[in-house]
């Protein structure tokens, strides 16, 4: 195992940045980590040292990794030991991420990102850490027409599916 | 159970790749265990209606 060459008449790429690696040549361990906090805002407006990735989940939630149990016998046989790749063409190599031209033993690596969508509006209502308005899709002042998509997700009583039950269907 | 693997001819023309992002990989070789996670978070759970007010408000 691991034992192919690789083998790439030519690699062009234009970027790589935040932290991305090219890697020509084998290696035993490969181990990322990325975080991004993007945020959109209507107004052209960053206040420069805001932002704490602790304050949200999905930097903080557990990724579960469900052990192997079960004995597997691997065996290969490399009847041409050999990769070929006439050209490689990648635009932008970008948060950690990897190129690599040969071999890698174990491999991990680990995305979180959240991305949050500000507009303005003078009614809010504060929940947490994030000011999210809680008023009806009328009051936002888009044309609305009995839309069943709830803005909070919170208030599903007046959903069109409350009271659908697999007994009604036949 | 048994895993049994002949590496025959693998010959490749061109790869064409706009980006690799996000602790993604492109390996050209081979590996004995790759493990990759993501967590990601959009609106419309992350839409925040609502005066500018920053994030984390420091004192």
């Amino acid at each position: 195992m691991l034992q192919r060459t690789s083998v790439v008449d030519s690699v062009k790429v234009r970027t790589v940045s935040f932290s991305s690696i090219v890697e020509i040549g084998d290696a035993t361990y490969h181990q990322a980590f990325s975080r991004a906090l993007a945020v959109q805002r209507q107004k052209e407006l960053f206040y420069g040292t805001e932002g704490v990735y602790e304050d949200y989940d999905v930097f903080k939630e557990p990724i579960p990794l469900i052990p192997i149990i079960e004995n597997v016998e691997c065996h290969f046989e490399n009847v041409k030991p050999i990769i070929k790749v006439h050209h490689i063409d990648i635009t932008g190599i970008s948060s950690s991420s990897l190129l690599q031209i040969g071999n890698c033993r174990h491999m991990y690596t680990e995305a979180r990102i959240k991305h949050i969508r500000q507009i303005e509006q003078s009614i809010a209502t504060e929940v947490g850490d994030n000011l999210i308005q809680l008023n009806e899709p009328s009051q936002l002042g888009i044309p609305t027409s009995e839309s069943p998509v709830s803005i909070t997700g919170t208030d599903i009583m007046g959903s069109p599916f409350s009271g659908v039950g697999p007994e009604q269907e036949q | 159970m048994n895993f049994q693997v002949y590496n025959r001819e693998l010959q490749v023309g061109n790869i064409n790749i706009i980006g690799v992002a996000s602790s993604s990989i492109c390996l050209v070789g081979d590996a004995q265990t790759i493990q990759l996670a993501s967590t990601f978070d959009t609106p419309a759970e992350s839409l925040i209606i609502g005066p500018f007010v920053p994030l984390h408000p420091k004192i």
